[in-house]
Order: structure tokens, then C-alpha cells, then sequence
């Protein structure tokens, strides 16, 4: 639940006890509180979805420390900002029928974290499927780093409040989140689902590159390539590399390595500047996740790669349409949501980017797949609009917009804003523009307010 | 100890706590609710009233009971928050902390302890801790143990206070002391206070932040015996990213081991992460105390060393290797042959699959030809322009696109903009000189707009290419200097033909052409009618004089032939261990605009360069493009921001990149600028800038553009202010690039110039008896054989070159 608050707004925990690790003479528990989200029978407040155990304890509890400490750190902390005080969202958990995801966003909103917990990782029974927070509290996890060996680790996620003892207190915090965090952490797995793999390296490559990776926290990009049976790093961009900013972002992926069977990584549409990188660290039975964002100092929120979908109202529709056909999948099917909704695939793909803006499906790069999974998070916001398409909303409505020749023939428009008329070019390549955003961003950053304007007023473009 | 402006505690403890309310009231209520020209003076304001209330209570000053005034909370905690907040060495959060504290103890507020109160009082108590924690037992108890919960931030930690608290302004501010006298006297429990420093450092703090804690620990002098009982918080410390944390907690159970008081199973279980550390002194003192734990834990010893065959570094592995040997276990250490370093594999008497590199075809990138503008993309390629003018190919193009067209309404979308990007200024009000600038004065020229002053460019070569643009619309010819050849150049076919249709050429222009004018085909065109300057440029023959302007004939020679031995700038370091180096040049006063290749006079300080760099940003490629047959010339206007890389402090090192990248793409002569800029590249304080000069190594070694023995002397005058090390990882990324025979013909002319007792010259060797090793190579070079012969005693260096000559 969030509330409006004068200093932004926030949004609220209410755990029904706190999460914790419990050490027995014959098995390590952990229990993670919940708190909200959605299941397959609608929301909840304290969603029971779990409980049985994990394989490869030290492995998963070393992942959810992994996953915990994305979401507590400022991976880049402008100038000025000298007592950055870290009130961090928790992080998020999905039970998708056969798998459990633990998805993370930092609070500088350029890097994402997801450890999933494969089918064979995990024995128990899957009480229901759905997306909540789990709270990580400084007790727990320090408990959790004491968890060793290979004994499987019980797992509660969530416990029936109905048990509860009466003196027992609800565990209650704010937190606020800002627009940009909320929209970064859905609209990267719109990037996700744009990449492409790069490189697929043994466990031994992988140690020894991370291992030997130095601090750089430079926010310049250099770009990682293979070479040999190993990775190598450049400054001249290729698009056979994953582009990366600040390799002190990659440093949640250090602890695991000693775990690790593997790393893959995907990169998003090549750009000389810079581009969005998916590192994905293998492990037995699981994997974890990172997406990093072009450059440190940009956060997934301002890309406006999604814009494209969000302006075209076909897609909205049609994800109305999808979204109830959902159904905390694993691994969504396109072609029976086709078949199911009687739309194209094409537009079904449009219209799961779409959802995936809205927080409401998540990108596997490794199964090449969505997976349904709800933000636990005011879904009104996030369906808010982008600023970008807001502005170019507003003036499609003055009537800014005057095309020149046959637009969807490499026509022109132009489009008046304030005192200057911007023209917009329809070429081969994409949209082009004369303002400034374009100027400096070509196009890297999305589609500029001109652009979608454009579009918008020319829905069969 | 109080402040002497406030009443102290004792004094009011007695008082009725309504009286003092009703006090408050009446001193602070309306100066609560007067007007301020500046609201954030108000709370300062009332504290003074609340001060002046306080004494009256002290004084004995009757005053009718009454409630605490409604905004008397929020105060105390705005000030808590700015103590938190502020430097704890000024002078305003110590009296805003004690204040608060006051009206807590009293019980006038109550306060949360949250993190924002922990750093207040942390920032906040200024001088003289103990008196004033041993006069307030409460806040000990209630804060005291809370440090160890709250990291702090970049202005107040318990770290920073200790590095700047012990000296300076500072003094005394340090925290450390107070624990150890509370541990000593009781007044904190010593064993708590050992258990919460470990658990600190197991709370992910910045490792800056974290080493006060292992300080603190190490101060605190535990035991053996209770070092042992401490043993699972230190073990878990053995998987923490902070690297000293790790090294401590390794060392300390080693002393535990000693004792035979160490938990081996459990310790063994943790050091799996520990010898996949970075250092490689601590994952070897890890394995060292892994193999400690004795025999019966054969089994558990041999998987840490197993796990630890995985580590880059070839000492750890070697170590690795040499502990399985020892447990019995070859047939791992055989099985793994192929994943360690060749040396490794060679010091163990294992078969190794000798490989040679792959055919690479080397090639420098030089610039492309510009693709032309049209009408249609004009407004947007001038739009990224405004934004960004270091792509000097954009540039040109768009120059010879309007010279040509003249101004149109095409760029009428841009007014705004430029108009903005021309009215820049810097900090000190002075008009921006920078690139964009110049664009968008060309852009407001074109529409028939007035644009603001400009600022006057340091450097002759920023003037010249300000001065081109500038008489672009002088006339409707075409431009005769853009590029039609890759790198840069102009060829003598283009400029005959353009001359044809521009028979009165700019000034600038044709000087630029001249410059550009490629050394091939000029006899292809001999015989056109073109000014002589041009003719001579053609086929160095002066026919009926020099006519024409005297910048036209120094372009034209300057047009067939880089500079002379005696026009060279040259490099000169101003002392030894100094960063700072200093470029000479042989010319004579400023030079006008229009000799944009001469150089001026005189030594061209570090100073300058400071200056200078804040202004080449987006020139540097333009610089580079206006001279393609010499990169020297250049190179003297910028090498000093890359030699002097590490020194650079803010934004002037940011230039150093474009530097290399220009230099990396010259087509002309590269000479000893060339080579000391890229070697200072190689060996840079900067792994950004590092990684970007092997890039450049790869563009101009292999492909013969630079002779590798250029880079021998400013190699060898560098070691002792750049570490060797540096080099070391530049030359396994050159191997790794797949270069590995440049990284050994480097090292085979470098190392016998270097001393034998160089600093951290083992890695260097370790580079070659890898790479030879790897490829069947054979050290043969009789110099090195003979330098590497003259290696004494144990050192590790020693050892390796006694391994290099068997």
C-alpha cells in the first residue's frame, strides 16, 4: 500500500512478524515474512506461498544476501548528495508455480538483481502462486551469512497468520519511492527482453575475470568481449560486447562465484555510448541475475526504451486483453496467449512489453520468455505516464502536430513547441528529430516527446 | 565539562519541569511565531530563547506552570537531523547536539534513537568525550552500543573522525580512545564490545567506514582464549568483499589455530571464499591455514585447495597446486593443467598444450571520409553538433554542406538552441570558448541572428579552426579542405577540382586544404591552374615567386614534409620522480592564427596545461585533424594531460582520453611525443585510461606505425614514478588481445634497461615465462640473457629469471 506523502510518496510494510533465521540441531529455517502483492486469487496482505527446503544452502543464502544488498546500496551517488541516508525497499518474491524469483532494484535505479530458484533446487510444497515483499532485516541477515554447508535450508515463505500469538507485534515501516525508482525497476525487464547473448564462459573464466576485474568506477563504458575461452576487456565499443559502467556494480556477483557453473551475459541494441548489460552467473539449480544500466549515472527509469510501446494504444488494449489470461506462469507462451486471446504474436509481444512497463511481467533472458509476475506496488502509479508521452500527449492535443508529404513514406512533420517548430524525419533507421534530446541522445534514450508526438497523431505510423 | 553559554543539567534537575515549559513559553513562543527574512533563522532564534528561558529557571525565575509548547518536538528533531548532517569538526552540530540532549534529559522531549540520532551524537559531542559520556551514563547506554549498528555517511563516521579527528581543527574529536577507556574501566563490556566490532564488519560496510572497527578490535588486544570464543564471528568475516576485513580475520584464526583452539571443520568450510580473494597474500594465508588444521582434515584441506586452483593469480594457484601435491592428490592438480597459468603448470612438471596466437590482421582505424549532408538532415546533424562537436568528421561535413547552400530556414529549429549554447559562460562569467559554442555562432550567422562575444580560444590551432569556420559564408565556393581520403586527408585531385569552382579561395580554407593535402597522386595533377602556393604544395617548385599571403606558403611546405629534426617539440622531464613533464618547442613568439602548425616558443608548463585542458574537451579531435601529416604537432599541444594523467585531480584527466583516441587514429608521423604519450598511457595511474592505451598499442604497434623500441626509453624513465605493475596488467591485456609477441618484444628490449632491483619488476617476468611458455617461444635475445643472468639472491624477481634462462 502507498500513501502521498509532502516529501514523495511511500509506501508501507506491514509484515505480521519479522523475517528470521532459526539454527536447530537438525536443520537451518528460514522464514520470510510477507507483506502485500497479488496471488492467483487476488490481493493479500500477508500471502503464504512456501514451505519446504531449499538445496544448495550456503549457495541460496549467500544469493538472498546478494539480492538484499542491491537493494540497499546506491550504486552512484550524485554530486552533491554527500549523506545519502539509504532507506531501501525490500526486496520482492515471486512464486511462480515450479520456481521461486527474488527480484531486487537499488536505489540509485541502475541496477537490478534476480535470483531465481529453479525446479531442482527447491522440495516442498508451492502454497500459492504470487508476488509479495519479503522483509530482510538486519538480524536476519546477519544470521543468513552464518548459514553454511550443503544441508538443505527450510524455507517459509510466509507463515499462516492465523497462528500467530496475540502478543506477537506487526512489524510496520515506510519507505519512500520515488516515480523513477518504481518505473526503473519495471521497465527493466523491458531491456531484458531486448538483449541478446553475448558470451557463455565456464565457472573457471568467470572467476578468473570478475576476479581480476578492477575497480572502476569510472562511469565511461568499456565494453567486455570474449577472447579465447575468456573475456577481455576494451574501450572500443562492438557490438560483440557487453557494454559496462562502474564494475563495482558486478561486485553482488563476487560472493557466488565459488558457487558459480557459468556466466552469461546479454547486451542490449548496440550504442557507442554505452548500452543496458544482463550478467547472468550460473549456478546449480539457480541462477543470479544482474542488470546493469547503460551508465552508472543513468537509471533504468529514464531510458524511455518502452515508449514506443506505452504510445501505441492498439497496445493497451491488447494488454487488458493478455493480462487476464495470465496466470503466474513460469515461462508465459506466446503462442497459446495467441491462441487463447485471438490476437498475433506480434501484438501479444507488444502487448507483454506493455505489461512489463506496467510491473506486471517480468523477462527471463536465459528461457528467452516473459514470466507473469505483479509488482507489489501501487499499480496506479506505475500506469502513470511517462513524462515524456505526457508532454507528448499534451501537444498532440494543442494540435502542434502538421505532417508534410506521405509521413509513412519517409514523409515529414513538424511539430511546434513553444516558440520553435521541430521537424521530424521518417527514415530507414528510425525517427529522427532536430531538437535537442535527439541531438544529443540519437535516439539511445528512446524516442524524443516530438517523435511520439508524432506518432501519436498518426496512429498508423 | 559544559558549554558556558548553557546551563548544565544538575542546575535544572530540580526545577519543576511545567515551571520550565511556561519559561519556554514565555521566552520562545513569539519568537516562534515572528516572521523571518530567512525562515531556516527561526529555529536558531528559539534555541536562543529556550537558552534564555533555561537560565532564568536557574536563576530561580518563578513562572506559572504549563504544557510543552506543540512545536517544541519538532524542533529538537530538526536539530538532530542538521547535527547529524553537518561536519562534525564545525562548531554548530557540537552545540546543537548538547542543547537537544539537554532538553531530552530533562524530559522537556522524548527522542527516538534512530540512526539520524546515532550520528548526531557521534558528530555532535564535540571535545572532552569521556567527561561529558561519564557525566551522562544514560546516553552511553542508550547510543554507545548503537555505533557499531549505524556505517555513517561521507561527512560523519566514526572512521573519518579517527583519520582527521587526531590533528588539525579536528583534534581530539576521535572516538576510538573513548571506547578503550570505557573497555578498561567496565564501563562498557570489553567482550560485547570485541563481539559488536566484529559484527561491524560483517554488516557490508564501506571498507573505509569497516576499518575503524578492525582498528578498534586490534586496539582492544583480545586474547587467544577469547579470539577462540570469537571464532565463529571471525569465521564468518572470511566471505567479506572488504579485503583487510578478510586478511584480519584470517590472521587472527590463525593465532587461534596456534592455540589449538580452532573449530577445523567449520573453518575449513568457510575458507572456500577466502582463497578466491583478490589478494593474493591473503587466499595464500588462507590456504596456509588450511593446510595448518593437520592431516586428519585431509579430505576438507584438499577441496579448499581445489577451490582455490580457480584464483587468476599464478602465485595462489602455484600454492594451491603445491598443497594438493603435498595431500597426494596429482591427479587433480593434472586434470587442471590446462586452467593454470603456464608457469605454474611448468614449475609442477606438467604437460602443457603449447598454442600458438591466431592470425590476427592488424589495421590502424583511421578516420572515414565525412558522409556528405543533405537538405533533409542538416538541421539534425547540426542539432547533434550544438550538443556534441568532438566528431570532427560531422563537422566537416556539415561546413562543406553550407558553404555550398548558404543559410536556409532548414536551420530554424536550432534559433533557440544555439542562442542558448553561444550565451554559455563559465564560473567566472567569462563566455564559453568551447566547440559548441563556436557551432552555434555559425548556426545564429546563418539565420541572420546577432550572436553574443566570444571568448577569445588559448591556443592558436582553437583559433584557426574558429577563424575557418567563421569565414565559411565569406563565399558561395565550395570548401576545399573537407576530407575526401580516410585519416583525414584531402587529395591533390579533390582540392585541383575545388579550387577549379572556387578560384578565390578562404584564407583559412585553403590553408587547412594545404595541411591535408595527401602526400600520393600530387604529380597526377601537375600542371592546373592554382595559386603557387598550391603548385609548390603539387610539386615543390616555386614558379615566379611567392605570391599570395605568407600563411599559404608555410602550409604548403608544411604540406610536404612533417617537421625537421630541428623544429621537433621535444619531452623533458623537469626532475626525477616527478609528475611532472614539460613539452619544448624551438619556434619563436605567439603565432598568428593562420600558422596553426607552428608552434610558438618555449616551454609549455603543466600549469598551461591546466588551464588549457579545461578548454579542449570537444577540440582535441579538430586539433588532431588539422596537421594529418605529424601527430608531434598535436601531440605538443596535448600530451602533457595524458603524462600527467594521474596528477590531475578533476575534469582536466577527462581530456586524456580524447588524446589517446586521436592519437590512435593519426595518420601522419608518430615520433617521441607519440611514443611517450602512449607509454604514459600504458603505465597511467588510471585503469580506464590503461585499458584505453593497450586499445591504442593494438592500433599502432602491430600494425608498424610506431616502432615498439620508441617505447623503450620512456618506459625506462617512468618506472620510478609510475609502478611497474601498471605495466604488468597492460601487457597481459595486450597478450590477451591477442598481441602476446608485441608484449614479449616490449618486454625483451625494455627489461635490460631497467635496474635488476626494480620494484615490483617480478610481474614483468612473469608475463614473459608465461607467454613464452604458452607459445613455445625461447628467450633468446643475448642483452636480456645477459640482464637476466645478472639477478641475485631470493628475491622473487631473482627466481623468476633463474626460470627464465633454463
Amino acid at each position: 500500500m502507498s500513501t502521498e506523502a509532502k516529501t514523495g510518496t511511500e509506501h508501507s510494510y506491514a509484515y505480521a512478524q519479522p523475517s528470521e533465521v532459526t539454527f536447530g540441531p537438525d536443520r537451518t529455517g528460514l522464514l520470510l515474512a510477507t507483506s502485500g502483492g497479488v496471488t492467483s486469487s487476488g490481493s493479500t496482505t500477508n500471502p503464504v506461498f512456501f514451505d519446504g527446503f531449499l538445496g544448495h544452502s550456503e549457495q541460496a543464502a549467500t544469493a538472498l544476501l546478494a539480492v538484499a544488498k542491491v537493494a540497499r546500496t546506491r550504486f552512484y551517488v550524485p554530486p552533491g548528495m554527500v549523506a545519502a541516508m539509504i532507506r531501501a525497499a525490500d526486496p520482492v518474491v515471486t512464486s511462480n508455480i515450479d520456481r521461486l524469483r527474488f527480484e531486487s532494484f537499488s536505489a540509485c535505479c541502475g541496477v537490478y538483481a534476480r535470483y531465481d530458484v529453479l525446479p531442482g533446487g527447491m522440495d516442498g510444497r508451492v502454497l500459492a502462486s504470487g508476488t509479495t515483499n519479503v522483509d530482510f532485516n538486519p538480524p536476519m541477515r546477519d544470521a543468513l551469512a552464518r548459514v553454511a554447508g550443503s544441508e538443505p535450508l527450510h524455507l517459509e515463505v510466509g507463515r499462516d497468520v492465523s497462528v500467530r500469538t496475540l502478543d506477537a507485534a506487526v512489524t510496520e515501516k515506510k519507505v519512500p519511492l520515488p516515480e523513477r525508482w518504481l518505473k526503473g525497476f519495471a521497465e527493466v525487464q523491458l531491456v531484458a527482453a531486448h538483449a541478446t547473448p553475448v558470451f557463455d564462459v565456464p565457472a573457471l573464466e568467470a572467476r578468473r575475470f570478475l576476479g581480476l576485474l578492477s575497480s572502476t568506477s569510472g562511469r565511461k563504458p568499456v565494453w567486455v568481449v570474449p577472447s579465447g575461452r575468456g573475456l577481455r576487456l576494451t574501450t572500443r565499443p562492438t557490438p560483440e560486447g557487453l557494454a559496462l559502467s562502474d564494475s563495482d556494480r558486478l561486485k553482488p556477483l563476487r560472493p557466488l562465484l565459488r558457487f558459480a557453473t557459468g556466466l552469461r551475459g546479454y547486451a542490449a541494441p548496440h550504442d557507442a555510448q554505452g548500452a543496458a548489460g544482463l550478467w547472468e552467473l550460473q549456478l546449480p539449480e539457480g541462477r543470479l541475475v544482474l542488470s546493469l544500466s547503460p551508465e552508472s549515472n543513468r537509471g533504468f527509469s529514464g531510458e524511455g526504451g518502452v515508449l514506443d510501446d506505452l504510445a501505441d494504444e492498439r497496445a493497451s488494449d491488447d494488454a487488458d486483453l493478455v493480462s487476464g489470461l495470465l496466470a503466474f506462469e513460469p515461462r508465459i507462451d506466446v503462442p497459446r496467449l495467441s491462441a487463447e486471446s485471438g490476437l498475433a504474436e506480434d501484438r501479444v509481444v507488444r502487448a507483454l512489453g506493455r505489461l512489463g512497463a506496467s510491473g506486471r511481467v517480468g523477462y527471463d533472458a536465459a528461457e528467452a520468455a516473459y514470466f507473469h509476475r505483479e509488482l507489489p506496488y501501487d499499480t496506479d502509479r506505475l500506469a502513470r505516464m511517462h513524462p515524456r508521452l505526457r508532454g507528448a500527449t499534451e501537444l498532440v492535443e494543442l494540435g502542434a502536430v502538421r505532417f508534410e508529404g506521405d509521413w509513412l513514406n519517409e514523409g515529414r512533420a513538424f511539430v511546434r513547441s513553444g516558440e520553435i517548430e521541430h521537424v521530424v524525419r521518417r527514415t530507414p533507421e528510425g525517427d529522427r528529430c532536430t531538437c535537442p534530446w535527439f541531438g544529443k541522445h540519437q535516439g539511445g534514450r528512446g524516442p524524443c516527446k516530438h517523435v511520439l508526438a508524432v506518432r501519436l497523431a498518426c496512429p498508423t505510423a | 565539562m559544559r558549554d558556558p553559554r548553557f546551563p548544565a543539567y544538575d542546575e535544572l534537575a530540580a526545577v519543576d519541569r511545567g515551571e520550565i515549559f511556561g519559561l519556554i513559553t514565555q521566552h520562545a513562543q513569539k519568537v516562534y511565531e515572528a516572521t523571518y527574512e530567512y525562515p531556516e533563522l527561526r529555529d536558531g532564534r528559539v534555541i536562543d530563547a529556550i537558552e534564555a528561558a533555561l537560565l532564568a529557571a536557574v536563576r530561580g525565575t518563578s513562572m506559572a506552570p504549563s504544557g510543552a509548547p506543540r512545536w517544541l518536538k519538532g524542533l529538537a528533531r530538526r536539530e538532530i537531523v542538521a547535527a547529524s548532517e553537518e561536519h562534525w569538526s564545525t562548531y554548530w552540530p557540537a552545540e546543537r547536539f548538547y542543547r537537544i540532549r539537554l532538553l531530552e534529559r530533562l524530559g522537556l522531549v522524548a527522542l527516538d534513537v534512530d540512526d539520524t540520532y546515532v550520528l548526531a551524537a557521534m558528530s555532535a559531542m564535540g571535545r572532552d568525550k569521556l567527561t561529558k559520556l561519564r557525566a551522562d551514563p544514560d546516553l552511553v547506554d542508550r547510543v554507545m552500543w548503537r555505533f557499531f549498528e549505524v556505517e555513517g555517511t561521507a561527512q560523519v563516521s566514526l572512521a573519518n573522525m579517527e583519520v582527521h579527528g587526531t590533528h588539525g581543527v579536528g583534534r581530539n574529536y576521535e572516538w576510538r580512545g573513548v571506547f578503550l577507556s570505557f573497555a578498561q574501566d567496565g564501563t562498557m563490556d570489553r567482550h560485547r564490545m570485541l563481539a559488536e566490532c566484529l559484527g561491524s564488519l560483517g554488516r557490508d560496510f564501506q571498507p573505509f567506514r569497516a576499518s575503524w572497527f578492525a582498528g578498534t578490535f586490534l586496539a582492544l588486544e583480545p586474547t587467544t582464549d577469547e579470539l577462540a570464543g570469537l571464532q565463529e564471528p571471525l569465521r564468518r568475516l572470511l566471505g567479506s568483499p572488504v579485503s583487510p576485513t578478510v586478511a584480519m580475520a584470517v590472521k587472527q584464526l590463525a593465532q587461534v589455530q596456534k592455540a589449538g583452539l580452532l573449530d577445523s571443520a567449520e573453518t575449513l568450510r568457510a575458507l572456500h571464499a577466502t582463497v578466491l580473494i583478490k589478494t593474493k597474500g591473503t587466499a595464500i594465508a588462507a590456504l596456509r591455514l588450511a593446510k595448518a588444521t593437520g592431516p586428519e582434515h585431509g579430505p576438507a584441506v584438499a577441496e579448499v585447495a581445489r577451490t582455490a586452483m580457480g584464483h587468476p593469480h599464478p602465485d595462489v594457484q602455484r600454492a594451491a597446486a603445491k598443497l594438493l601435491t603435498d595431500l597426494g592428490d596429482l591427479v587433480t592438480v593434472s586434470d587442471l593443467a590446462e586452467e593454470l597459468a603456464p608457469s605454474v603448470s611448468r614449475d609442477l612438471g606438467l604437460s602443457m598444450l603449447v598454442t600458438q596466437p591466431a592470425e590476427v590482421v592488424w589495421k590502424q582505424h583511421l578516420a572515414p571520409i565525412p558522409q556528405p549532408v543533405t537538405s533533409t538532415d542538416l538541421a539534425e546533424r547540426v542539432a547533434a553538433l550544438l550538443e556534441d562537436s568532438s566528431d570532427v568528421g560531422e563537422l566537416e561535413a556539415v561546413l562543406a554542406y553550407v558553404a555550398v547552400a548558404g543559410p536556409g530556414d532548414a536551420l530554424a529549429p536550432l534559433l533557440k538552441r544555439a542562442k542558448t549554447v553561444a550565451g554559455r559562460k563559465d564560473y567566472s562569467d567569462i563566455p564559453d570558448p568551447s566547440l559548441s559554442g563556436q557551432v552555434a555562432r555559425l548556426v545564429l550567422e546563418l539565420l541572420g541572428e546577432s550572436s553574443p562575444p566570444a571568448a577569445y580560444p588559448l591556443l592558436a590551432s582553437m583559433r584557426f579552426i574558429a577563424s575557418r569556420m567563421a569565414e565559411v559564408q565569406q563565399s558561395d565556393g565550395p570548401l576545399l579542405a573537407t576530407p575526401d581520403v580516410p585519416g583525414g586527408w584531402v587529395s591533390a585531385e579533390a582540392l585541383v577540382s575545388r579550387l577549379a569552382a572556387n578560384p578565390r579561395p578562404r584564407h583559412h580554407d585553403l590553408i587547412a586544404a594545404l595541411l591535408r593535402l595527401h602526400p600520393e597522386g600530387r604529380d597526377r595533377v601537375a600542371g592546373v591552374e592554382v595559386p603557387p602556393a598550391v603548385i609548390f604544395a603539387l610539386d615543390g617548385e616555386v614558379r615566379g615567386g611567392r605570391e599570395g599571403p605568407h600563411a599559404w606558403w608555410v602550409a604548403a611546405e608544411r604540406s610536404r614534409a612533417p617537421y625537421a629534426e630541428d623544429e621537433l617539440p621535444w619531452l623533458a622531464p623537469a626532475s626525477r620522480n616527478s609528475f611532472f613533464f614539460e613539452v619544448w618547442t624551438p619556434g619563436a613568439g605567439v603565432m598568428p592564427d593562420d600558422l596553426p602548425t607552428e608552434l610558438g616558443s618555449g616551454r609549455r608548463e603543466l600549469e598551461l596545461a591546466v588551464d588549457r585542458s579545461r578548454f579542449l574537451g570537444a577540440w582535441a579531435p579538430s586539433m588532431a585533424a588539422i596537421w594529418p601529416r605529424d601527430a608531434e604537432h598535436f601531440l605538443a599541444l596535448s600530451c602533457e594531460i595524458v603524462l600527467g594523467h594521474t596528477y590531475w585531480t578533476t575534469g582536466a584527466g577527462d581530456d586524456a582520453g580524447p588524446v589517446l583516441d586521436a592519437l590512435a587514429q593519426h595518420p601522419g608521423r608518430l615520433g617521441v611525443l607519440a611514443a611517450n604519450t602512449l607509454a604514459a598511457g600504458l603505465v597511467s595511474g588510471g585503469r580506464g585510461l590503461r585499458l584505453q592505451a593497450v586499445d591504442v598499442f593494438l592500433d599502432l604497434v602491430p600494425t608498424g606505425r610506431l616502432p615498439i623500441e620508441s617505447l623503450h626509453a620512456p618506459l625506462t624513465d617512468y618506472w620510478e614514478v609510475r609502478p611497474l605493475n601498471r605495466l604488468t596488467e597492460s601487457l597481459r591485456g595486450i597478450s590477451q588481445a591477442g598481441a602476446p609477441e608485441f608484449a614479449v618484444q616490449l618486454l625483451t628490449g625494455l627489461l635490460p634497461l631497467l635496474p635488476t632491483n626494480a620494484r615490483a619488476l617480478n610481474g614483468l617476468l612473469e608475463v614473459l615465462r608465461d607467454e613464452t611458455l604458452r607459445h613455445g617461444w625461447e628467450v633468446r635475445d643475448p642483452t636480456l640473457l645477459a640482464w637476466l643472468s645478472q639477478h641475485q639472491g631470493s628475491a622473487s624477481a631473482a627466481r623468476t629469471a633463474r626460470l627464465l634462462l633454463k
